[in-house]
Protein backbone atom coordinates (compact mmCIF):
# COMPACT_ATOMS: atom_id res chain seq x y z
CA UNK A 1 0.00 0.00 0.00
CA UNK A 2 1.11 3.48 -0.60
CA UNK A 3 0.55 5.67 2.82
CA UNK A 4 -0.56 8.72 2.75
CA UNK A 5 1.91 11.47 4.18
CA UNK A 6 0.94 13.90 7.00
CA UNK A 7 -0.05 17.58 6.01
CA UNK A 8 -2.21 16.88 2.69
CA UNK A 9 -4.99 18.64 0.98
CA UNK A 10 -7.68 16.62 0.75
CA UNK A 11 -9.75 18.15 -2.46
CA UNK A 12 -13.20 16.43 -2.77
CA UNK A 13 -15.09 16.42 0.32
CA UNK A 14 -18.66 16.01 0.32
CA UNK A 15 -20.83 17.49 3.65
CA UNK A 16 -24.36 16.49 3.12
CA UNK A 17 -27.06 19.18 3.66
CA UNK A 18 -29.25 16.59 5.76
CA UNK A 19 -32.83 18.53 4.36
CA UNK A 20 -34.06 21.36 2.24
CA UNK A 21 -35.28 22.46 5.80
CA UNK A 22 -31.77 22.46 7.03
CA UNK A 23 -31.25 25.46 5.04
CA UNK A 24 -34.44 27.13 6.50
CA UNK A 25 -32.67 29.47 9.13
CA UNK A 26 -30.34 30.48 6.41
CA UNK A 27 -33.48 31.59 4.26
CA UNK A 28 -34.97 34.98 4.45
CA UNK A 29 -38.80 34.95 5.22
CA UNK A 30 -39.80 34.87 1.72
CA UNK A 31 -38.30 32.27 0.96
CA UNK A 32 -38.40 30.33 4.36
CA UNK A 33 -42.44 30.60 3.11
CA UNK A 34 -42.46 29.63 -0.07
CA UNK A 35 -40.25 26.15 1.03
CA UNK A 36 -43.01 25.23 3.31
CA UNK A 37 -46.55 26.65 1.66
CA UNK A 38 -45.55 24.98 -1.24
CA UNK A 39 -44.93 21.97 0.68
CA UNK A 40 -41.17 21.68 -1.16
CA UNK A 41 -39.62 18.39 -1.13
CA UNK A 42 -35.65 17.38 -0.25
CA UNK A 43 -33.08 18.17 -3.34
CA UNK A 44 -31.90 15.13 -3.92
CA UNK A 45 -30.09 14.39 -7.03
CA UNK A 46 -30.52 11.40 -9.40
CA UNK A 47 -26.59 12.24 -10.12
CA UNK A 48 -26.47 10.38 -6.46
CA UNK A 49 -29.65 8.74 -5.30
CA UNK A 50 -28.87 8.36 -1.00
CA UNK A 51 -29.19 4.80 -1.10
CA UNK A 52 -27.16 4.08 -4.25
CA UNK A 53 -23.76 1.83 -3.49
CA UNK A 54 -21.62 4.54 -5.11
CA UNK A 55 -23.32 7.35 -2.82
CA UNK A 56 -21.14 5.94 0.41
CA UNK A 57 -19.02 3.55 1.12
CA UNK A 58 -20.76 0.91 3.12
CA UNK A 59 -18.43 1.71 6.28
CA UNK A 60 -19.04 5.31 5.89
CA UNK A 61 -22.76 4.83 5.80
CA UNK A 62 -24.26 6.08 9.27
CA UNK A 63 -27.37 4.58 10.08
CA UNK A 64 -29.61 7.31 10.01
CA UNK A 65 -29.54 10.30 7.52
CA UNK A 66 -27.72 10.97 4.64
CA UNK A 67 -23.75 9.83 4.00
CA UNK A 68 -21.59 12.71 4.92
CA UNK A 69 -24.01 14.84 7.11
CA UNK A 70 -22.12 14.51 10.09
CA UNK A 71 -18.95 15.97 10.71
CA UNK A 72 -17.42 13.91 13.55
CA UNK A 73 -17.93 11.49 10.82
CA UNK A 74 -15.81 13.00 8.52
CA UNK A 75 -13.60 13.53 10.87
CA UNK A 76 -12.85 10.42 12.18
CA UNK A 77 -13.21 8.44 8.48
CA UNK A 78 -11.38 11.01 6.31
CA UNK A 79 -9.95 13.75 8.22
CA UNK A 80 -8.04 11.99 10.65
CA UNK A 81 -7.42 9.15 9.63
CA UNK A 82 -5.29 10.56 6.05
CA UNK A 83 -3.54 12.69 7.82
CA UNK A 84 -4.79 15.90 6.26
CA UNK A 85 -4.37 19.62 6.52
CA UNK A 86 -6.80 21.05 4.73
CA UNK A 87 -10.13 19.32 3.01
CA UNK A 88 -11.90 21.22 0.93
CA UNK A 89 -15.97 21.08 0.78
CA UNK A 90 -17.66 20.52 -2.41
CA UNK A 91 -21.28 20.28 -1.33
CA UNK A 92 -23.36 18.36 -4.10
CA UNK A 93 -26.80 19.41 -2.79
CA UNK A 94 -29.03 19.39 -5.64
CA UNK A 95 -29.44 23.61 -5.64
CA UNK A 96 -28.56 23.57 -9.71
CA UNK A 97 -32.02 21.36 -10.68
CA UNK A 98 -34.72 23.85 -10.01
CA UNK A 99 -35.73 26.07 -12.90
CA UNK A 100 -36.37 29.20 -11.12
CA UNK A 101 -32.73 31.31 -10.94
CA UNK A 102 -34.24 33.06 -8.40
CA UNK A 103 -35.11 29.89 -6.28
CA UNK A 104 -31.47 28.99 -7.20
CA UNK A 105 -29.93 32.05 -6.06
CA UNK A 106 -31.82 31.69 -2.62
CA UNK A 107 -30.60 28.25 -1.85
CA UNK A 108 -27.05 28.94 -3.01
CA UNK A 109 -26.53 31.12 -0.44
CA UNK A 110 -28.29 29.70 2.27
CA UNK A 111 -26.31 26.44 1.29
CA UNK A 112 -22.99 28.75 1.17
CA UNK A 113 -23.68 30.11 4.72
CA UNK A 114 -24.75 26.59 6.03
CA UNK A 115 -21.66 25.30 5.10
CA UNK A 116 -19.71 28.43 6.58
CA UNK A 117 -21.77 27.74 9.96
CA UNK A 118 -22.00 24.33 10.37
CA UNK A 119 -18.67 22.96 9.16
CA UNK A 120 -16.08 25.54 8.44
CA UNK A 121 -16.65 27.44 11.80
CA UNK A 122 -16.45 23.83 13.53
CA UNK A 123 -12.77 22.41 11.77
CA UNK A 124 -10.07 24.75 10.96
CA UNK A 125 -8.84 22.23 8.39
CA UNK A 126 -12.36 22.68 6.23
CA UNK A 127 -12.54 24.96 3.49
CA UNK A 128 -15.20 25.63 1.21
CA UNK A 129 -16.26 25.83 -2.38
CA UNK A 130 -18.81 28.43 -3.59
CA UNK A 131 -21.48 26.92 -4.99
CA UNK A 132 -23.72 29.21 -7.71
CA UNK A 133 -27.12 29.64 -9.30
CA UNK A 134 -25.02 28.88 -12.82
CA UNK A 135 -28.17 29.88 -15.06
CA UNK A 136 -27.90 33.60 -13.83
CA UNK A 137 -23.92 34.65 -14.95
CA UNK A 138 -25.12 37.78 -13.00
CA UNK A 139 -26.32 36.39 -9.35
CA UNK A 140 -23.42 33.99 -10.14
CA UNK A 141 -21.05 36.36 -10.08
CA UNK A 142 -23.02 38.41 -7.24
CA UNK A 143 -22.50 35.23 -4.89
CA UNK A 144 -18.84 34.83 -5.91
CA UNK A 145 -17.97 38.33 -4.85
CA UNK A 146 -20.10 37.99 -1.27
CA UNK A 147 -19.13 34.57 -0.02
CA UNK A 148 -15.25 35.46 -1.56
CA UNK A 149 -14.64 38.19 1.26
CA UNK A 150 -14.94 35.00 3.46
CA UNK A 151 -11.40 33.68 2.95
CA UNK A 152 -12.17 30.45 4.01
CA UNK A 153 -14.18 29.96 0.40
CA UNK A 154 -11.14 28.63 -1.81
CA UNK A 155 -12.99 28.11 -5.45
CA UNK A 156 -16.21 28.28 -6.99
CA UNK A 157 -17.80 24.99 -7.90
CA UNK A 158 -19.66 24.36 -11.20
CA UNK A 159 -21.50 20.93 -12.28
CA UNK A 160 -19.90 19.20 -14.91
CA UNK A 161 -23.34 18.63 -16.89
CA UNK A 162 -25.50 22.37 -16.96
CA UNK A 163 -27.27 24.45 -19.03
CA UNK A 164 -24.88 25.33 -21.70
CA UNK A 165 -21.00 23.71 -22.55
CA UNK A 166 -18.66 25.63 -20.06
CA UNK A 167 -16.92 27.45 -22.44
CA UNK A 168 -19.66 29.89 -23.59
CA UNK A 169 -19.33 33.61 -23.74
CA UNK A 170 -22.12 34.28 -21.18
CA UNK A 171 -20.27 32.16 -18.62
CA UNK A 172 -16.89 34.60 -18.53
CA UNK A 173 -17.89 37.02 -16.74
CA UNK A 174 -17.85 34.20 -13.61
CA UNK A 175 -14.45 33.30 -15.12
CA UNK A 176 -13.45 36.61 -14.69
CA UNK A 177 -14.63 37.02 -11.08
CA UNK A 178 -13.03 33.93 -9.82
CA UNK A 179 -9.54 34.96 -11.79
CA UNK A 180 -9.69 38.43 -9.64
CA UNK A 181 -10.53 36.86 -6.75
CA UNK A 182 -7.61 33.89 -6.86
CA UNK A 183 -10.29 31.53 -6.76
CA UNK A 184 -9.64 28.35 -9.25
CA UNK A 185 -13.25 26.92 -10.57
CA UNK A 186 -14.21 23.55 -9.42
CA UNK A 187 -16.00 21.32 -12.07
CA UNK A 188 -18.16 18.27 -10.19
CA UNK A 189 -19.67 15.26 -11.78
CA UNK A 190 -23.06 15.27 -12.06
CA UNK A 191 -26.13 16.90 -13.63
CA UNK A 192 -29.07 20.09 -13.23
CA UNK A 193 -30.57 17.39 -15.86
CA UNK A 194 -31.99 20.34 -17.77
CA UNK A 195 -30.44 18.16 -20.86
CA UNK A 196 -30.12 14.75 -21.27
CA UNK A 197 -27.21 13.44 -19.41
CA UNK A 198 -25.36 11.54 -22.72
CA UNK A 199 -24.65 13.39 -25.83
CA UNK A 200 -27.23 10.77 -27.71
CA UNK A 201 -29.76 10.94 -25.07
CA UNK A 202 -31.41 9.74 -21.81
CA UNK A 203 -30.08 5.99 -20.77
CA UNK A 204 -32.20 3.46 -18.67
CA UNK A 205 -29.77 2.91 -15.97
CA UNK A 206 -27.51 4.95 -13.34
CA UNK A 207 -24.65 3.32 -14.45
CA UNK A 208 -25.28 4.81 -17.65
CA UNK A 209 -25.24 8.57 -15.79
CA UNK A 210 -22.63 7.98 -13.95
CA UNK A 211 -20.32 6.73 -16.52
CA UNK A 212 -21.11 9.28 -19.07
CA UNK A 213 -20.04 12.15 -16.37
CA UNK A 214 -16.22 11.37 -18.13
CA UNK A 215 -17.55 11.87 -21.41
CA UNK A 216 -18.87 15.29 -19.85
CA UNK A 217 -15.81 16.39 -18.83
CA UNK A 218 -14.07 15.59 -22.09
CA UNK A 219 -16.93 17.44 -23.84
CA UNK A 220 -16.07 20.67 -21.31
CA UNK A 221 -12.57 20.75 -21.50
CA UNK A 222 -12.71 20.77 -25.59
CA UNK A 223 -15.41 23.57 -24.86
CA UNK A 224 -13.56 25.91 -22.09
CA UNK A 225 -9.98 25.25 -24.59
CA UNK A 226 -11.78 26.14 -27.65
CA UNK A 227 -13.84 28.86 -26.99
CA UNK A 228 -9.88 30.71 -25.74
CA UNK A 229 -11.61 30.85 -21.75
CA UNK A 230 -7.86 30.50 -20.79
CA UNK A 231 -6.31 32.98 -23.43
CA UNK A 232 -8.89 35.56 -22.13
CA UNK A 233 -7.72 34.21 -18.59
CA UNK A 234 -4.35 32.84 -18.09
CA UNK A 235 -4.34 33.13 -14.78
CA UNK A 236 -7.29 30.85 -14.35
CA UNK A 237 -7.16 27.36 -12.52
CA UNK A 238 -9.73 24.76 -13.25
CA UNK A 239 -10.04 21.51 -11.21
CA UNK A 240 -12.11 18.33 -12.57
CA UNK A 241 -13.47 16.74 -9.26
CA UNK A 242 -14.57 13.11 -9.70
CA UNK A 243 -13.83 12.99 -13.40
CA UNK A 244 -11.42 10.45 -13.67
CA UNK A 245 -8.29 11.38 -15.49
CA UNK A 246 -7.06 8.07 -17.12
CA UNK A 247 -9.12 9.06 -20.55
CA UNK A 248 -6.85 12.13 -20.21
CA UNK A 249 -3.55 11.42 -22.97
CA UNK A 250 -6.12 9.60 -25.63
CA UNK A 251 -8.57 12.48 -25.35
CA UNK A 252 -5.73 14.93 -25.08
CA UNK A 253 -4.10 13.57 -27.93
CA UNK A 254 -7.52 13.56 -30.09
CA UNK A 255 -7.83 17.24 -29.29
CA UNK A 256 -4.66 18.26 -30.02
CA UNK A 257 -4.20 16.49 -33.52
CA UNK A 258 -7.75 18.17 -35.08
CA UNK A 259 -6.52 21.50 -33.21
CA UNK A 260 -3.25 21.19 -35.43
CA UNK A 261 -5.48 20.63 -38.22
CA UNK A 262 -8.32 22.97 -38.28
CA UNK A 263 -6.97 25.63 -35.63
CA UNK A 264 -7.91 27.98 -38.00
CA UNK A 265 -11.26 27.87 -36.79
CA UNK A 266 -10.45 29.28 -33.12
CA UNK A 267 -7.63 31.18 -34.02
CA UNK A 268 -7.54 32.58 -30.30
CA UNK A 269 -6.45 29.44 -29.03
CA UNK A 270 -2.71 30.35 -28.79
CA UNK A 271 -1.23 27.26 -27.04
CA UNK A 272 -1.46 24.09 -28.08
CA UNK A 273 -4.76 22.16 -25.99
CA UNK A 274 -1.88 19.86 -24.11
CA UNK A 275 0.19 23.11 -22.77
CA UNK A 276 -3.30 24.99 -21.12
CA UNK A 277 -3.99 21.72 -20.18
CA UNK A 278 -0.61 21.64 -18.26
CA UNK A 279 -0.46 25.24 -17.20
CA UNK A 280 -4.86 25.25 -16.10
CA UNK A 281 -6.36 22.19 -15.79
CA UNK A 282 -6.47 20.16 -12.72
CA UNK A 283 -7.93 16.38 -11.70
CA UNK A 284 -9.04 15.18 -8.39
CA UNK A 285 -7.31 11.68 -7.65
CA UNK A 286 -10.49 9.65 -6.90
CA UNK A 287 -11.84 7.63 -9.02
CA UNK A 288 -9.05 6.05 -10.71
CA UNK A 289 -9.69 3.90 -13.32
CA UNK A 290 -7.17 2.07 -14.26
CA UNK A 291 -5.91 -1.72 -13.49
CA UNK A 292 -3.94 -2.63 -10.09
CA UNK A 293 -0.66 -3.34 -11.32
CA UNK A 294 1.34 -0.02 -10.56
CA UNK A 295 3.39 -0.65 -14.07
CA UNK A 296 0.02 0.43 -16.36
CA UNK A 297 -1.46 2.89 -14.10
CA UNK A 298 2.93 4.61 -14.74
CA UNK A 299 2.54 4.25 -17.79
CA UNK A 300 -0.51 6.54 -17.95
CA UNK A 301 1.14 8.65 -15.55
CA UNK A 302 3.89 8.91 -17.93
CA UNK A 303 1.58 9.73 -20.70
CA UNK A 304 0.25 12.59 -19.07
CA UNK A 305 3.52 14.59 -19.32
CA UNK A 306 3.69 16.38 -16.16
CA UNK A 307 3.37 15.15 -12.08
CA UNK A 308 1.38 18.63 -11.63
CA UNK A 309 -2.00 17.51 -12.79
CA UNK A 310 -3.40 15.43 -9.75
CA UNK A 311 -4.94 16.99 -6.61
CA UNK A 312 -5.60 14.49 -3.54
CA UNK A 313 -8.87 13.16 -2.74
CA UNK A 314 -10.87 10.56 -0.71
CA UNK A 315 -13.91 11.61 -2.37
CA UNK A 316 -15.72 10.97 0.65
CA UNK A 317 -17.98 9.33 1.58
CA UNK A 318 -18.31 7.97 -2.24
CA UNK A 319 -17.12 4.36 -2.61
CA UNK A 320 -13.98 4.82 -4.61
CA UNK A 321 -11.70 2.78 -2.55
CA UNK A 322 -11.50 0.43 0.33
CA UNK A 323 -9.81 0.57 3.58
CA UNK A 324 -6.96 3.21 3.79
CA UNK A 325 -6.32 2.64 -0.04
CA UNK A 326 -6.98 6.02 -0.88
CA UNK A 327 -3.16 6.19 -3.04
CA UNK A 328 -2.87 3.84 -6.04
CA UNK A 329 0.27 1.50 -5.67
CA UNK A 330 3.18 1.64 -7.19
CA UNK A 331 4.07 5.60 -7.04
CA UNK A 332 6.86 7.05 -6.47
CA UNK A 333 7.41 9.15 -2.86
CA UNK A 334 8.11 12.16 -4.88
CA UNK A 335 4.86 11.61 -6.89
CA UNK A 336 2.84 11.10 -3.38
CA UNK A 337 4.33 14.83 -1.93
CA UNK A 338 3.40 16.30 -4.84
CA UNK A 339 -0.51 15.42 -5.27
CA UNK A 340 -0.66 15.54 -1.51
CA UNK A 341 0.73 18.85 -0.86
CA UNK A 342 2.25 21.05 -3.76
CA UNK A 343 -0.22 20.70 -6.27
CA UNK A 344 -3.28 21.53 -4.29
CA UNK A 345 -1.21 24.20 -2.77
CA UNK A 346 -0.34 25.91 -6.39
CA UNK A 347 -4.05 25.55 -6.90
CA UNK A 348 -5.28 26.74 -4.48
CA UNK A 349 -3.24 29.82 -3.79
CA UNK A 350 -5.88 30.70 -0.49
CA UNK A 351 -4.71 27.72 1.21
CA UNK A 352 -1.53 29.68 1.80
CA UNK A 353 -2.93 33.06 3.12
CA UNK A 354 -3.97 34.35 6.09
CA UNK A 355 -8.10 33.43 6.63
CA UNK A 356 -9.31 36.34 8.95
CA UNK A 357 -11.37 34.15 10.58
CA UNK A 358 -12.29 36.12 13.33
CA UNK A 359 -14.86 38.68 11.44
CA UNK A 360 -16.20 36.19 8.89
CA UNK A 361 -18.76 38.32 6.43
CA UNK A 362 -22.54 37.90 7.27
CA UNK A 363 -24.96 38.40 5.16
CA UNK A 364 -26.93 41.26 6.03
CA UNK A 365 -30.86 41.41 5.06
CA UNK A 366 -31.46 45.05 5.18
CA UNK A 367 -29.43 44.92 1.32
CA UNK A 368 -31.35 42.48 0.30
CA UNK A 369 -34.32 42.17 -1.80
CA UNK A 370 -37.12 41.65 -0.19
CA UNK A 371 -38.71 39.37 -2.68
CA UNK A 372 -36.77 37.12 -4.87
CA UNK B 1 -60.00 27.26 -1.93
CA UNK B 2 -61.55 27.20 0.76
CA UNK B 3 -64.88 25.97 -0.55
CA UNK B 4 -67.56 24.92 2.05
CA UNK B 5 -69.03 21.34 1.23
CA UNK B 6 -72.04 20.86 1.53
CA UNK B 7 -73.87 17.18 1.98
CA UNK B 8 -77.39 18.99 0.94
CA UNK B 9 -78.87 21.85 -0.79
CA UNK B 10 -78.84 25.26 1.20
CA UNK B 11 -82.17 25.86 2.84
CA UNK B 12 -84.80 27.59 1.12
CA UNK B 13 -83.02 26.60 -2.18
CA UNK B 14 -85.38 25.40 -5.07
CA UNK B 15 -83.29 22.83 -6.64
CA UNK B 16 -84.49 19.74 -4.37
CA UNK B 17 -82.91 16.84 -6.53
CA UNK B 18 -78.87 16.92 -8.36
CA UNK B 19 -78.33 15.10 -11.56
CA UNK B 20 -76.18 13.17 -11.32
CA UNK B 21 -72.56 13.72 -12.43
CA UNK B 22 -69.67 11.63 -13.81
CA UNK B 23 -66.25 13.33 -13.23
CA UNK B 24 -63.83 11.98 -15.49
CA UNK B 25 -60.96 13.31 -13.79
CA UNK B 26 -59.95 12.02 -9.93
CA UNK B 27 -56.63 11.80 -8.98
CA UNK B 28 -55.91 8.98 -6.47
CA UNK B 29 -52.88 9.11 -4.30
CA UNK B 30 -50.92 6.18 -1.97
CA UNK B 31 -50.57 6.78 1.38
CA UNK B 32 -47.39 6.42 1.77
CA UNK B 33 -44.51 5.44 -0.67
CA UNK B 34 -44.69 1.64 -0.21
CA UNK B 35 -48.44 1.28 -0.79
CA UNK B 36 -47.03 -0.01 -4.47
CA UNK B 37 -44.74 -2.81 -2.83
CA UNK B 38 -47.31 -6.01 -2.42
CA UNK B 39 -48.13 -5.46 -5.76
CA UNK B 40 -44.27 -5.27 -7.14
CA UNK B 41 -41.98 -7.83 -7.27
CA UNK B 42 -39.66 -8.39 -4.73
CA UNK B 43 -36.81 -7.03 -7.02
CA UNK B 44 -38.48 -3.89 -7.57
CA UNK B 45 -38.30 -3.04 -3.53
CA UNK B 46 -34.68 -2.72 -3.57
CA UNK B 47 -34.16 -1.06 -6.82
CA UNK B 48 -36.48 1.59 -5.93
CA UNK B 49 -34.84 2.24 -2.41
CA UNK B 50 -31.68 2.50 -4.24
CA UNK B 51 -32.06 4.04 -7.33
CA UNK B 52 -35.77 5.38 -6.91
CA UNK B 53 -38.03 6.23 -10.01
CA UNK B 54 -35.01 7.51 -12.32
CA UNK B 55 -37.24 9.28 -14.35
CA UNK B 56 -36.40 11.57 -17.28
CA UNK B 57 -35.31 14.59 -14.57
CA UNK B 58 -32.83 15.43 -11.99
CA UNK B 59 -34.80 14.92 -8.93
CA UNK B 60 -35.01 11.80 -6.88
CA UNK B 61 -38.07 13.01 -5.08
CA UNK B 62 -40.80 16.08 -6.10
CA UNK B 63 -41.01 18.04 -9.12
CA UNK B 64 -38.87 19.85 -10.67
CA UNK B 65 -40.88 22.93 -10.51
CA UNK B 66 -42.44 23.22 -6.96
CA UNK B 67 -46.17 23.16 -6.83
CA UNK B 68 -47.78 26.14 -5.62
CA UNK B 69 -49.19 23.95 -2.86
CA UNK B 70 -48.22 20.60 -1.72
CA UNK B 71 -48.91 17.89 -4.26
CA UNK B 72 -50.72 20.59 -6.35
CA UNK B 73 -54.11 19.44 -4.24
CA UNK B 74 -56.17 21.97 -2.20
CA UNK B 75 -55.30 21.96 1.12
CA UNK B 76 -58.52 21.14 2.73
CA UNK B 77 -58.67 17.81 0.83
CA UNK B 78 -55.60 16.11 3.14
CA UNK B 79 -57.40 13.60 5.02
CA UNK B 80 -58.20 13.55 8.57
CA UNK B 81 -57.24 10.41 9.44
CA UNK B 82 -53.71 11.41 7.68
CA UNK B 83 -51.71 10.63 4.31
CA UNK B 84 -51.82 13.19 1.38
CA UNK B 85 -54.39 14.70 -0.74
CA UNK B 86 -56.93 11.73 -2.45
CA UNK B 87 -55.33 9.09 -0.57
CA UNK B 88 -58.42 8.12 1.32
CA UNK B 89 -61.49 6.78 -0.33
CA UNK B 90 -63.85 7.42 2.56
CA UNK B 91 -62.39 11.08 2.85
CA UNK B 92 -63.09 11.34 -1.05
CA UNK B 93 -66.69 9.92 -0.88
CA UNK B 94 -67.19 12.22 2.05
CA UNK B 95 -66.20 15.24 0.78
CA UNK B 96 -66.63 14.19 -3.52
CA UNK B 97 -68.45 11.65 -4.26
CA UNK B 98 -71.57 11.56 -1.73
CA UNK B 99 -72.20 15.65 -1.70
CA UNK B 100 -71.47 16.18 -5.48
CA UNK B 101 -73.53 12.98 -6.71
CA UNK B 102 -70.78 11.98 -8.88
CA UNK B 103 -72.64 8.37 -10.18
CA UNK B 104 -69.37 7.75 -12.71
CA UNK B 105 -65.81 8.89 -11.36
CA UNK B 106 -62.73 8.10 -13.49
CA UNK B 107 -59.35 7.69 -11.94
CA UNK B 108 -56.43 8.99 -13.28
CA UNK B 109 -53.66 7.82 -11.07
CA UNK B 110 -50.57 10.42 -11.71
CA UNK B 111 -46.67 9.72 -10.12
CA UNK B 112 -46.96 6.01 -11.40
CA UNK B 113 -44.86 4.28 -13.63
CA UNK B 114 -44.54 6.59 -16.61
CA UNK B 115 -41.30 9.21 -17.82
CA UNK B 116 -39.15 6.37 -16.45
CA UNK B 117 -36.23 5.41 -18.38
CA UNK B 118 -35.82 1.77 -17.23
CA UNK B 119 -38.57 0.12 -19.26
CA UNK B 120 -38.76 -2.21 -17.51
CA UNK B 121 -39.10 -0.70 -13.95
CA UNK B 122 -41.74 1.28 -15.97
CA UNK B 123 -44.14 -1.70 -16.91
CA UNK B 124 -43.72 -3.16 -13.26
CA UNK B 125 -45.34 -0.04 -11.55
CA UNK B 126 -48.07 0.31 -14.77
CA UNK B 127 -49.57 -3.00 -13.90
CA UNK B 128 -48.71 -2.07 -10.22
CA UNK B 129 -51.05 0.76 -9.59
CA UNK B 130 -53.40 -1.28 -12.17
CA UNK B 131 -54.44 -4.02 -9.61
CA UNK B 132 -53.81 -1.64 -7.17
CA UNK B 133 -56.52 1.15 -8.93
CA UNK B 134 -59.02 -2.38 -8.13
CA UNK B 135 -57.89 -3.81 -5.01
CA UNK B 136 -58.36 -0.42 -3.48
CA UNK B 137 -60.60 1.99 -5.34
CA UNK B 138 -62.89 0.19 -7.87
CA UNK B 139 -63.66 -2.55 -6.15
CA UNK B 140 -64.72 -0.84 -2.60
CA UNK B 141 -66.66 1.40 -4.72
CA UNK B 142 -68.80 0.39 -7.93
CA UNK B 143 -69.23 4.01 -8.96
CA UNK B 144 -65.49 4.36 -9.38
CA UNK B 145 -63.50 3.01 -12.65
CA UNK B 146 -59.77 2.97 -13.49
CA UNK B 147 -57.79 4.37 -15.66
CA UNK B 148 -55.06 1.23 -17.61
CA UNK B 149 -51.89 2.60 -16.87
CA UNK B 150 -48.88 1.82 -19.15
CA UNK B 151 -45.32 1.63 -19.75
CA UNK B 152 -45.61 5.03 -21.98
CA UNK B 153 -42.05 4.76 -23.76
CA UNK B 154 -42.01 0.94 -24.55
CA UNK B 155 -44.77 0.38 -27.12
CA UNK B 156 -45.45 -3.47 -27.10
CA UNK B 157 -45.04 -3.70 -23.14
CA UNK B 158 -47.80 -1.33 -22.88
CA UNK B 159 -49.63 -2.86 -25.48
CA UNK B 160 -49.49 -6.38 -23.44
CA UNK B 161 -50.75 -4.05 -20.47
CA UNK B 162 -54.10 -3.51 -22.00
CA UNK B 163 -54.34 -6.74 -23.67
CA UNK B 164 -54.32 -7.94 -20.42
CA UNK B 165 -56.60 -5.44 -18.53
CA UNK B 166 -59.22 -5.88 -21.76
CA UNK B 167 -62.48 -7.11 -20.97
CA UNK B 168 -62.00 -6.15 -17.35
CA UNK B 169 -65.05 -3.77 -16.25
CA UNK B 170 -63.20 -1.92 -13.52
CA UNK B 171 -61.14 -0.37 -16.42
CA UNK B 172 -62.83 2.20 -18.60
CA UNK B 173 -59.75 3.94 -20.72
CA UNK B 174 -56.06 4.18 -21.13
CA UNK B 175 -53.70 6.65 -19.76
CA UNK B 176 -50.94 8.70 -21.19
CA UNK B 177 -49.58 12.04 -20.15
CA UNK B 178 -48.76 14.91 -22.37
CA UNK B 179 -45.22 14.64 -22.09
CA UNK B 180 -43.31 12.00 -23.01
CA UNK B 181 -40.08 11.32 -25.33
CA UNK B 182 -41.75 12.13 -28.40
CA UNK B 183 -45.08 13.26 -29.87
CA UNK B 184 -47.46 11.12 -29.23
CA UNK B 185 -48.17 10.70 -33.12
CA UNK B 186 -45.32 9.07 -33.53
CA UNK B 187 -45.40 5.51 -34.67
CA UNK B 188 -43.38 4.31 -31.66
CA UNK B 189 -46.79 4.69 -29.51
CA UNK B 190 -49.14 3.11 -32.29
CA UNK B 191 -49.03 -0.17 -30.48
CA UNK B 192 -51.06 1.23 -27.41
CA UNK B 193 -53.78 2.89 -29.98
CA UNK B 194 -53.51 -0.15 -31.57
CA UNK B 195 -54.31 -2.64 -28.50
CA UNK B 196 -56.62 -0.11 -26.69
CA UNK B 197 -58.77 0.24 -29.97
CA UNK B 198 -58.84 -3.78 -30.15
CA UNK B 199 -60.14 -3.54 -26.39
CA UNK B 200 -62.46 -0.48 -27.04
CA UNK B 201 -60.87 1.73 -24.38
CA UNK B 202 -60.51 5.03 -25.54
CA UNK B 203 -57.11 6.83 -24.44
CA UNK B 204 -56.75 9.88 -21.60
CA UNK B 205 -54.23 12.51 -22.39
CA UNK B 206 -53.61 14.07 -18.95
CA UNK B 207 -51.28 17.22 -18.72
CA UNK B 208 -47.77 16.62 -17.44
CA UNK B 209 -45.54 14.16 -17.43
CA UNK B 210 -41.60 14.05 -18.41
CA UNK B 211 -40.18 13.49 -21.28
CA UNK B 212 -36.71 14.89 -21.01
CA UNK B 213 -37.24 17.58 -23.61
CA UNK B 214 -37.23 21.03 -22.61
CA UNK B 215 -41.17 22.31 -21.89
CA UNK B 216 -41.70 24.69 -24.08
CA UNK B 217 -40.01 25.28 -27.49
CA UNK B 218 -37.28 27.86 -26.87
CA UNK B 219 -36.21 25.92 -23.67
CA UNK B 220 -36.72 25.40 -20.00
CA UNK B 221 -38.76 28.56 -17.85
CA UNK B 222 -38.29 29.56 -14.76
Amino acid sequence: MTAPIAGGVDCDLHPAVPHLTSLLPYLNDYWRDQVTTRGMTDLVSQSYPTNSPISSRPDWRPTNGKPGSSLADMKAQALDPFGVSYGICNPLFGVQMVFSEDMADAFCRALNDWLAKEWLDKDIRLRGSIVIPAQSVEKSVAEIERCARDRRFVQVLMLVMGDMPLGKRAYWPIYAAAERLGLPIGIHAGSNYHNPPTSVGWGSYHIEDYVAQAQAFQTQLTSLIVEGVFARHPNLKMVMLESGFTWLPAFLWRLHKFWRGIRMETPWVDRAPMEIVRSNIRFSLQPIDAPPDPETLNRVLDHMQSDELLLFSTDYPHWQFDGDAVLPEGISPDLVRKIMIDNPHATYSRLTQPVHETNPPKLDWSQEEKTP
Amino acid sequence: MNVLFRSKPEPGSSIQVKAAIADCDIHPARKTSDELYPYLAKRWHSHLQIYGKHPYQGMMEGPPYPKAQPNASRRDAYPPDGGPQGSSLSFMQQQHLDPNNVALGVLCPLNTGQGIRNQDLSAALASAINDWQIAEWTSKDKRLKGSVVVANEDGPAAAAEIRKRAGDKNFVQVLLLSRNVEPLGQRRYWPIYEAAEEAGLPIGVHAFGFGGNPITASGWPS
